[in-house]
């Protein structure tokens, strides 16, 4: 369903049940103001020497009460009724004193029964009661208003001939315990309405009187607010469409541009000029637009990096796995050959499968520390533990390299804040790099050290070190020394790379300088992690 | 009394490699291929345990946890994945060590002896590395049961070493807490009560060892 239709749909279904019940609500108050009003006529005549007169007389008592036509011609206003813009000093639900005329001049029923007319009386059904019938022809004066009274036993039976029948349907009212039951007849082809009512006494023949007003309708002002109400309702609908136009076309056109901006992977933002609501969505769905581009970006960059890598690293994995397979299928022919071992073959075969090893480990580092969110754990690192490891990971192919390779830590924990696989890669690079690029009888030492608020690791060796101009551009990527390069021709410059890069990360510093002992010197340095002692 | 170790791998062909050097090393190990039988184990019963990561049945860290509810055995934990979460989340749980692969059977060796050895340091003042005895507390030496005189600094020298016999002690730590800084200092003097230290052990002067790029170093085990 689209938004206008429901919107219609909802003025309307709340509009005209609440209008039907407020019409219905009106009237039904009116009616019974204006029966009240008979009702209390009623009895006030009765109590006042009304009842006296019919105990008196029950056979001829009954009749039109008083004589005199109403001061004013018009129906409503003088009747009990409720009265629109009258003065407070016509009480409500007071007899109207229209008609009735206290009883003077003794016990005379002519005094109370001026008119004593024979008439038809019938009721007239509900849906006629309204209508041009009751009101007099334009133009022509105003039949006079009058009241009519007649009094029954309990039994609902009158001693006096010429009342009428007690009615069938005000005698059910009553038997249900009402206190007043009302309805609307004809008499004498004019419209008039009844009310039956109980009296406080149930003795004698006017324990129960029907009070009519003759001349008159039940009223019923609240009917001639359905059209006028009909009316509102369709305006007030027309009103509600009308505005809800700009608003769904406008969400229309957001709609389309959306999904033009989706197509376009969210490049071109939306128009999201105004202040409203509809703006609102607009600028939230600019945001994560957005959001989305970046992500999308960080993702494509990340997987470009990580290709990249791939590309580069493929070769270099694939080729030391050569070499690996040609030393193995030469020690098998060696064997068969019932030749010794050559261990030089056995030695470079190590080599190589710490190499292949490294070289995957590094990749790994390398998409942790790519692209334009590096993937970075913080936790509290020992480096103690990690120099151990880092050092027993070095020591066989340092052994076939015939380098010794030493450590020195201290006692206790030295604690960084870092990802450890990470500093621990970095790590084992550069004792790697010491190792590899040492010679037979070489040393490199791993010294750790901790004071003050900070760390010192040390790598040193006794290899062919490095020219001053050199030693600034070591760690660039795939950049190495020429004498390395021709020694390790395989090597690849990413191990000091993603030292620095690591470094980098967790702010250490990372220094390369010619050794004392002729080498090379790399420290790592940097904050120790806080609530760590120092030595 | 060889030490028992528990090792969980679910590789046959790493499992018998490490079998075979466990055994190499005069251990007796226990090899379980996967998670649910491990936790079969009584932990208690062995020395260590050398536990895989990745794991049929039972995942290797619930095996860590459910070891680490009833028993402080060190845990060296095998993992594939070079991955820090892993790593942390191990020692988080109480395993003592990581090895990555892929390793070299020394490497694991040495995590395994590390393990091992490091209850044995804080166990007394008494340190005897061959023929040469020292004892921390009483400020006593012995060269094969002869009682050998050394002056102050030069007691304190192999003290300091022999507090923590096989590790390198690096000469700027010795020269900072051992050498009074009023009297004496710098390198040059470090190297001479060294000296003079050998001269005084004799035949066990081999036990102070000189480690390259660090400084010295008690051997434990001479003569290799």
């Amino acid at each position: 369903m689209t938004l206008r239709r429901r919107l219609g749909l909802t003025v309307l279904l709340t509009a005209i049940p609440l209008v039907v019940g407020l019409i219905w609500l009106w009237e039904r108050l009116e009616l019974r103001s204006f029966e009240d009003g008979l009702r209390t006529f009623a009895v006030t005549h009765m109590e006042s020497q009304g009842r006296e007169r019919c105990e008196e007389n029950p056979t001829t008592w009954g009749g039109i009460l008083g004589g005199r036509p109403p001061p004013r011609g018009r129906r409503n206003d003088d009747g009990p009724g409720p009265r629109r813009g009258r003065g407070p000093g016509r009480g409500r639900g007071r007899p109207p004193p229209d008609g009735f005329r206290p009883p003077r001049r003794g016990p005379g029923i002519g005094e109370d029964f001026p008119f004593d007319p024979p008439h038809r009386d019938e009721r007239r059904p509900p849906d006629q009661r309204r209508g041009a019938m009751g009101d007099p022809p334009a133009g022509m004066p105003p039949r006079p208003q009058r009241y009519e009274i007649w009094a029954y036993a309990v039994d609902y039976l009158s001693d006096n001939p010429r009342a009428p029948k007690f009615p069938q349907a005000l005698r059910a009212n009553l038997d249900a315990g009402e206190d007043c039951a009302g309805e609307s007849l004809e008499v004498n082809g004019r419209p008039s309405y009844q009310v039956a009512v109980p009296m406080a006494w149930t003795t004698g023949p006017c324990a129960i009187v029907i009070m009519r007003k003759i001349g008159v309708e039940p009223p019923a002002t609240a009917r001639e607010l359905v059209w006028p109400a009909i009316i509102l309702c369709g305006v007030l609908l027309f009103a509600v469409l009308l505005t809800s136009g700009p608003i769904v076309r406008r969400i229309r056109r957001l709609t389309t541009q959306v999904r033009e901006s989706a197509a376009e992977r969210y490049a071109t933002p939306v128009d999201a000029s105004g202040t409203d609501e509809i703006a609102g969505l607009a600028r939230a769905f600019n945001d994560a637009g957005d959001e989305l581009r970046a992500h999308v970006q960080t993702i494509e960059e990340r997987e470009q990096t990580l290709r990249r890598f791939l590309g580069n690293t493929t070769h270099d994995v694939m080729l030391p796995l050569t070499v690996l397979q040609g030393h193995l299928a030469a020690m098998r022919k060696q064997l068969e050959a019932g030749e010794d071992l050559d261990p030089l073959l056995v030695n470079a075969s190590l080599e190589e499968a710490q190499y292949m090893g490294s070289l995957v480990h590094n990749l790994s580092a390398v998409a942790k520390l790519e692209g334009a969110s590096p993937t970075i754990s913080r936790y509290p690192v020992d480096l103690v533990e990690l120099v151990e490891r880092a050092t027993a990971r070095q020591k066989t192919i340092a052994g076939a390299r015939g380098v010794e390779l030493n450590h020195a830590v201290p006692e206790g924990e030295v604690v960084v804040e870092g990802d450890i696989t990470l500093i621990e890669q970095a790590v084992s690079n550069v004792i790697h790099n010491a190792v590899r690029y040492n010679e037979d009888g070489g040393h490199v030492a791993v010294v750790l050290r901790n004071g003050s608020g900070r760390f010192s690791l040390r790598v040193l060796d006794d290899g062919p070190g490095m020219p001053e101009e050199l030693l600034a551009r070591l760690p660039e990527r795939r950049f190495r020394g020429e004498e390395a390069r021709s020694r390790h021709p395989e090597g690849s410059g990413l191990g000091l790379h993603i030292a620095r890069d690591v470094a980098h990360h967790h702010g250490f510093d990372l220094a390369f300088r010619p050794s004392e002992h002729g080498g090379l010197e790399v420290e790592f340095s940097g904050p120790l992690y806080e609530g760590s002692d120092d030595m | 009394m060889r030490q028992k170790i528990l090792l969980v791998e679910d590789d046959v062909q790493l499992g018998r490699q490490i079998v075979s050097h466990l055994h190499q090393a005069d251990f007796s190990p226990k090899w379980v291929q996967n998670g649910d039988d491990a936790l079969g184990e009584q932990p208690d019963e062995y020395s260590l345990l050398i536990l895989d990561l990745m794991l049929p049945g039972a995942y290797g860290l619930d095996v860590l946890k459910h070891v680490r509810t009833t028993s402080d055995v060190p845990v060296l934990v095998l993992s594939a994945r070079n991955d820090t979460e892993d790593k942390v989340r191990a020692l988080k749980l109480g395993a003592d060590d990581f090895v990555t692969k892929p390793f070299w059977p020394e490497e694991l060796m040495a995590r395994v002896h590390a393990r091992l050895r490091r209850p044995v340091l804080q166990r007394s003042g008494l340190i005897q590395a061959g023929d040469l005895a020292v004892d921390v507390i009483a400020r006593r030496v012995e060269v094969a049961g002869a009682p050998i005189e050394l002056t102050k600094v030069e007691f304190d020298l192999l003290a300091a070493l022999a507090k923590r016999p096989g590790a390198a002690i690096p000469r700027d730590w010795l020269v900072d807490h051992v050498l009074d800084p009023e009297r004496e200092g710098g390198g040059r003097t470090l190297d001479v009560h060294i000296s003079r230290l050998r001269k005084k052990l004799g035949d066990a002067a081999k036990c102070v060892a000189t480690v390259w790029g660090v400084g010295y170093r008690l051997e434990t085990q001479v003569g290799e």
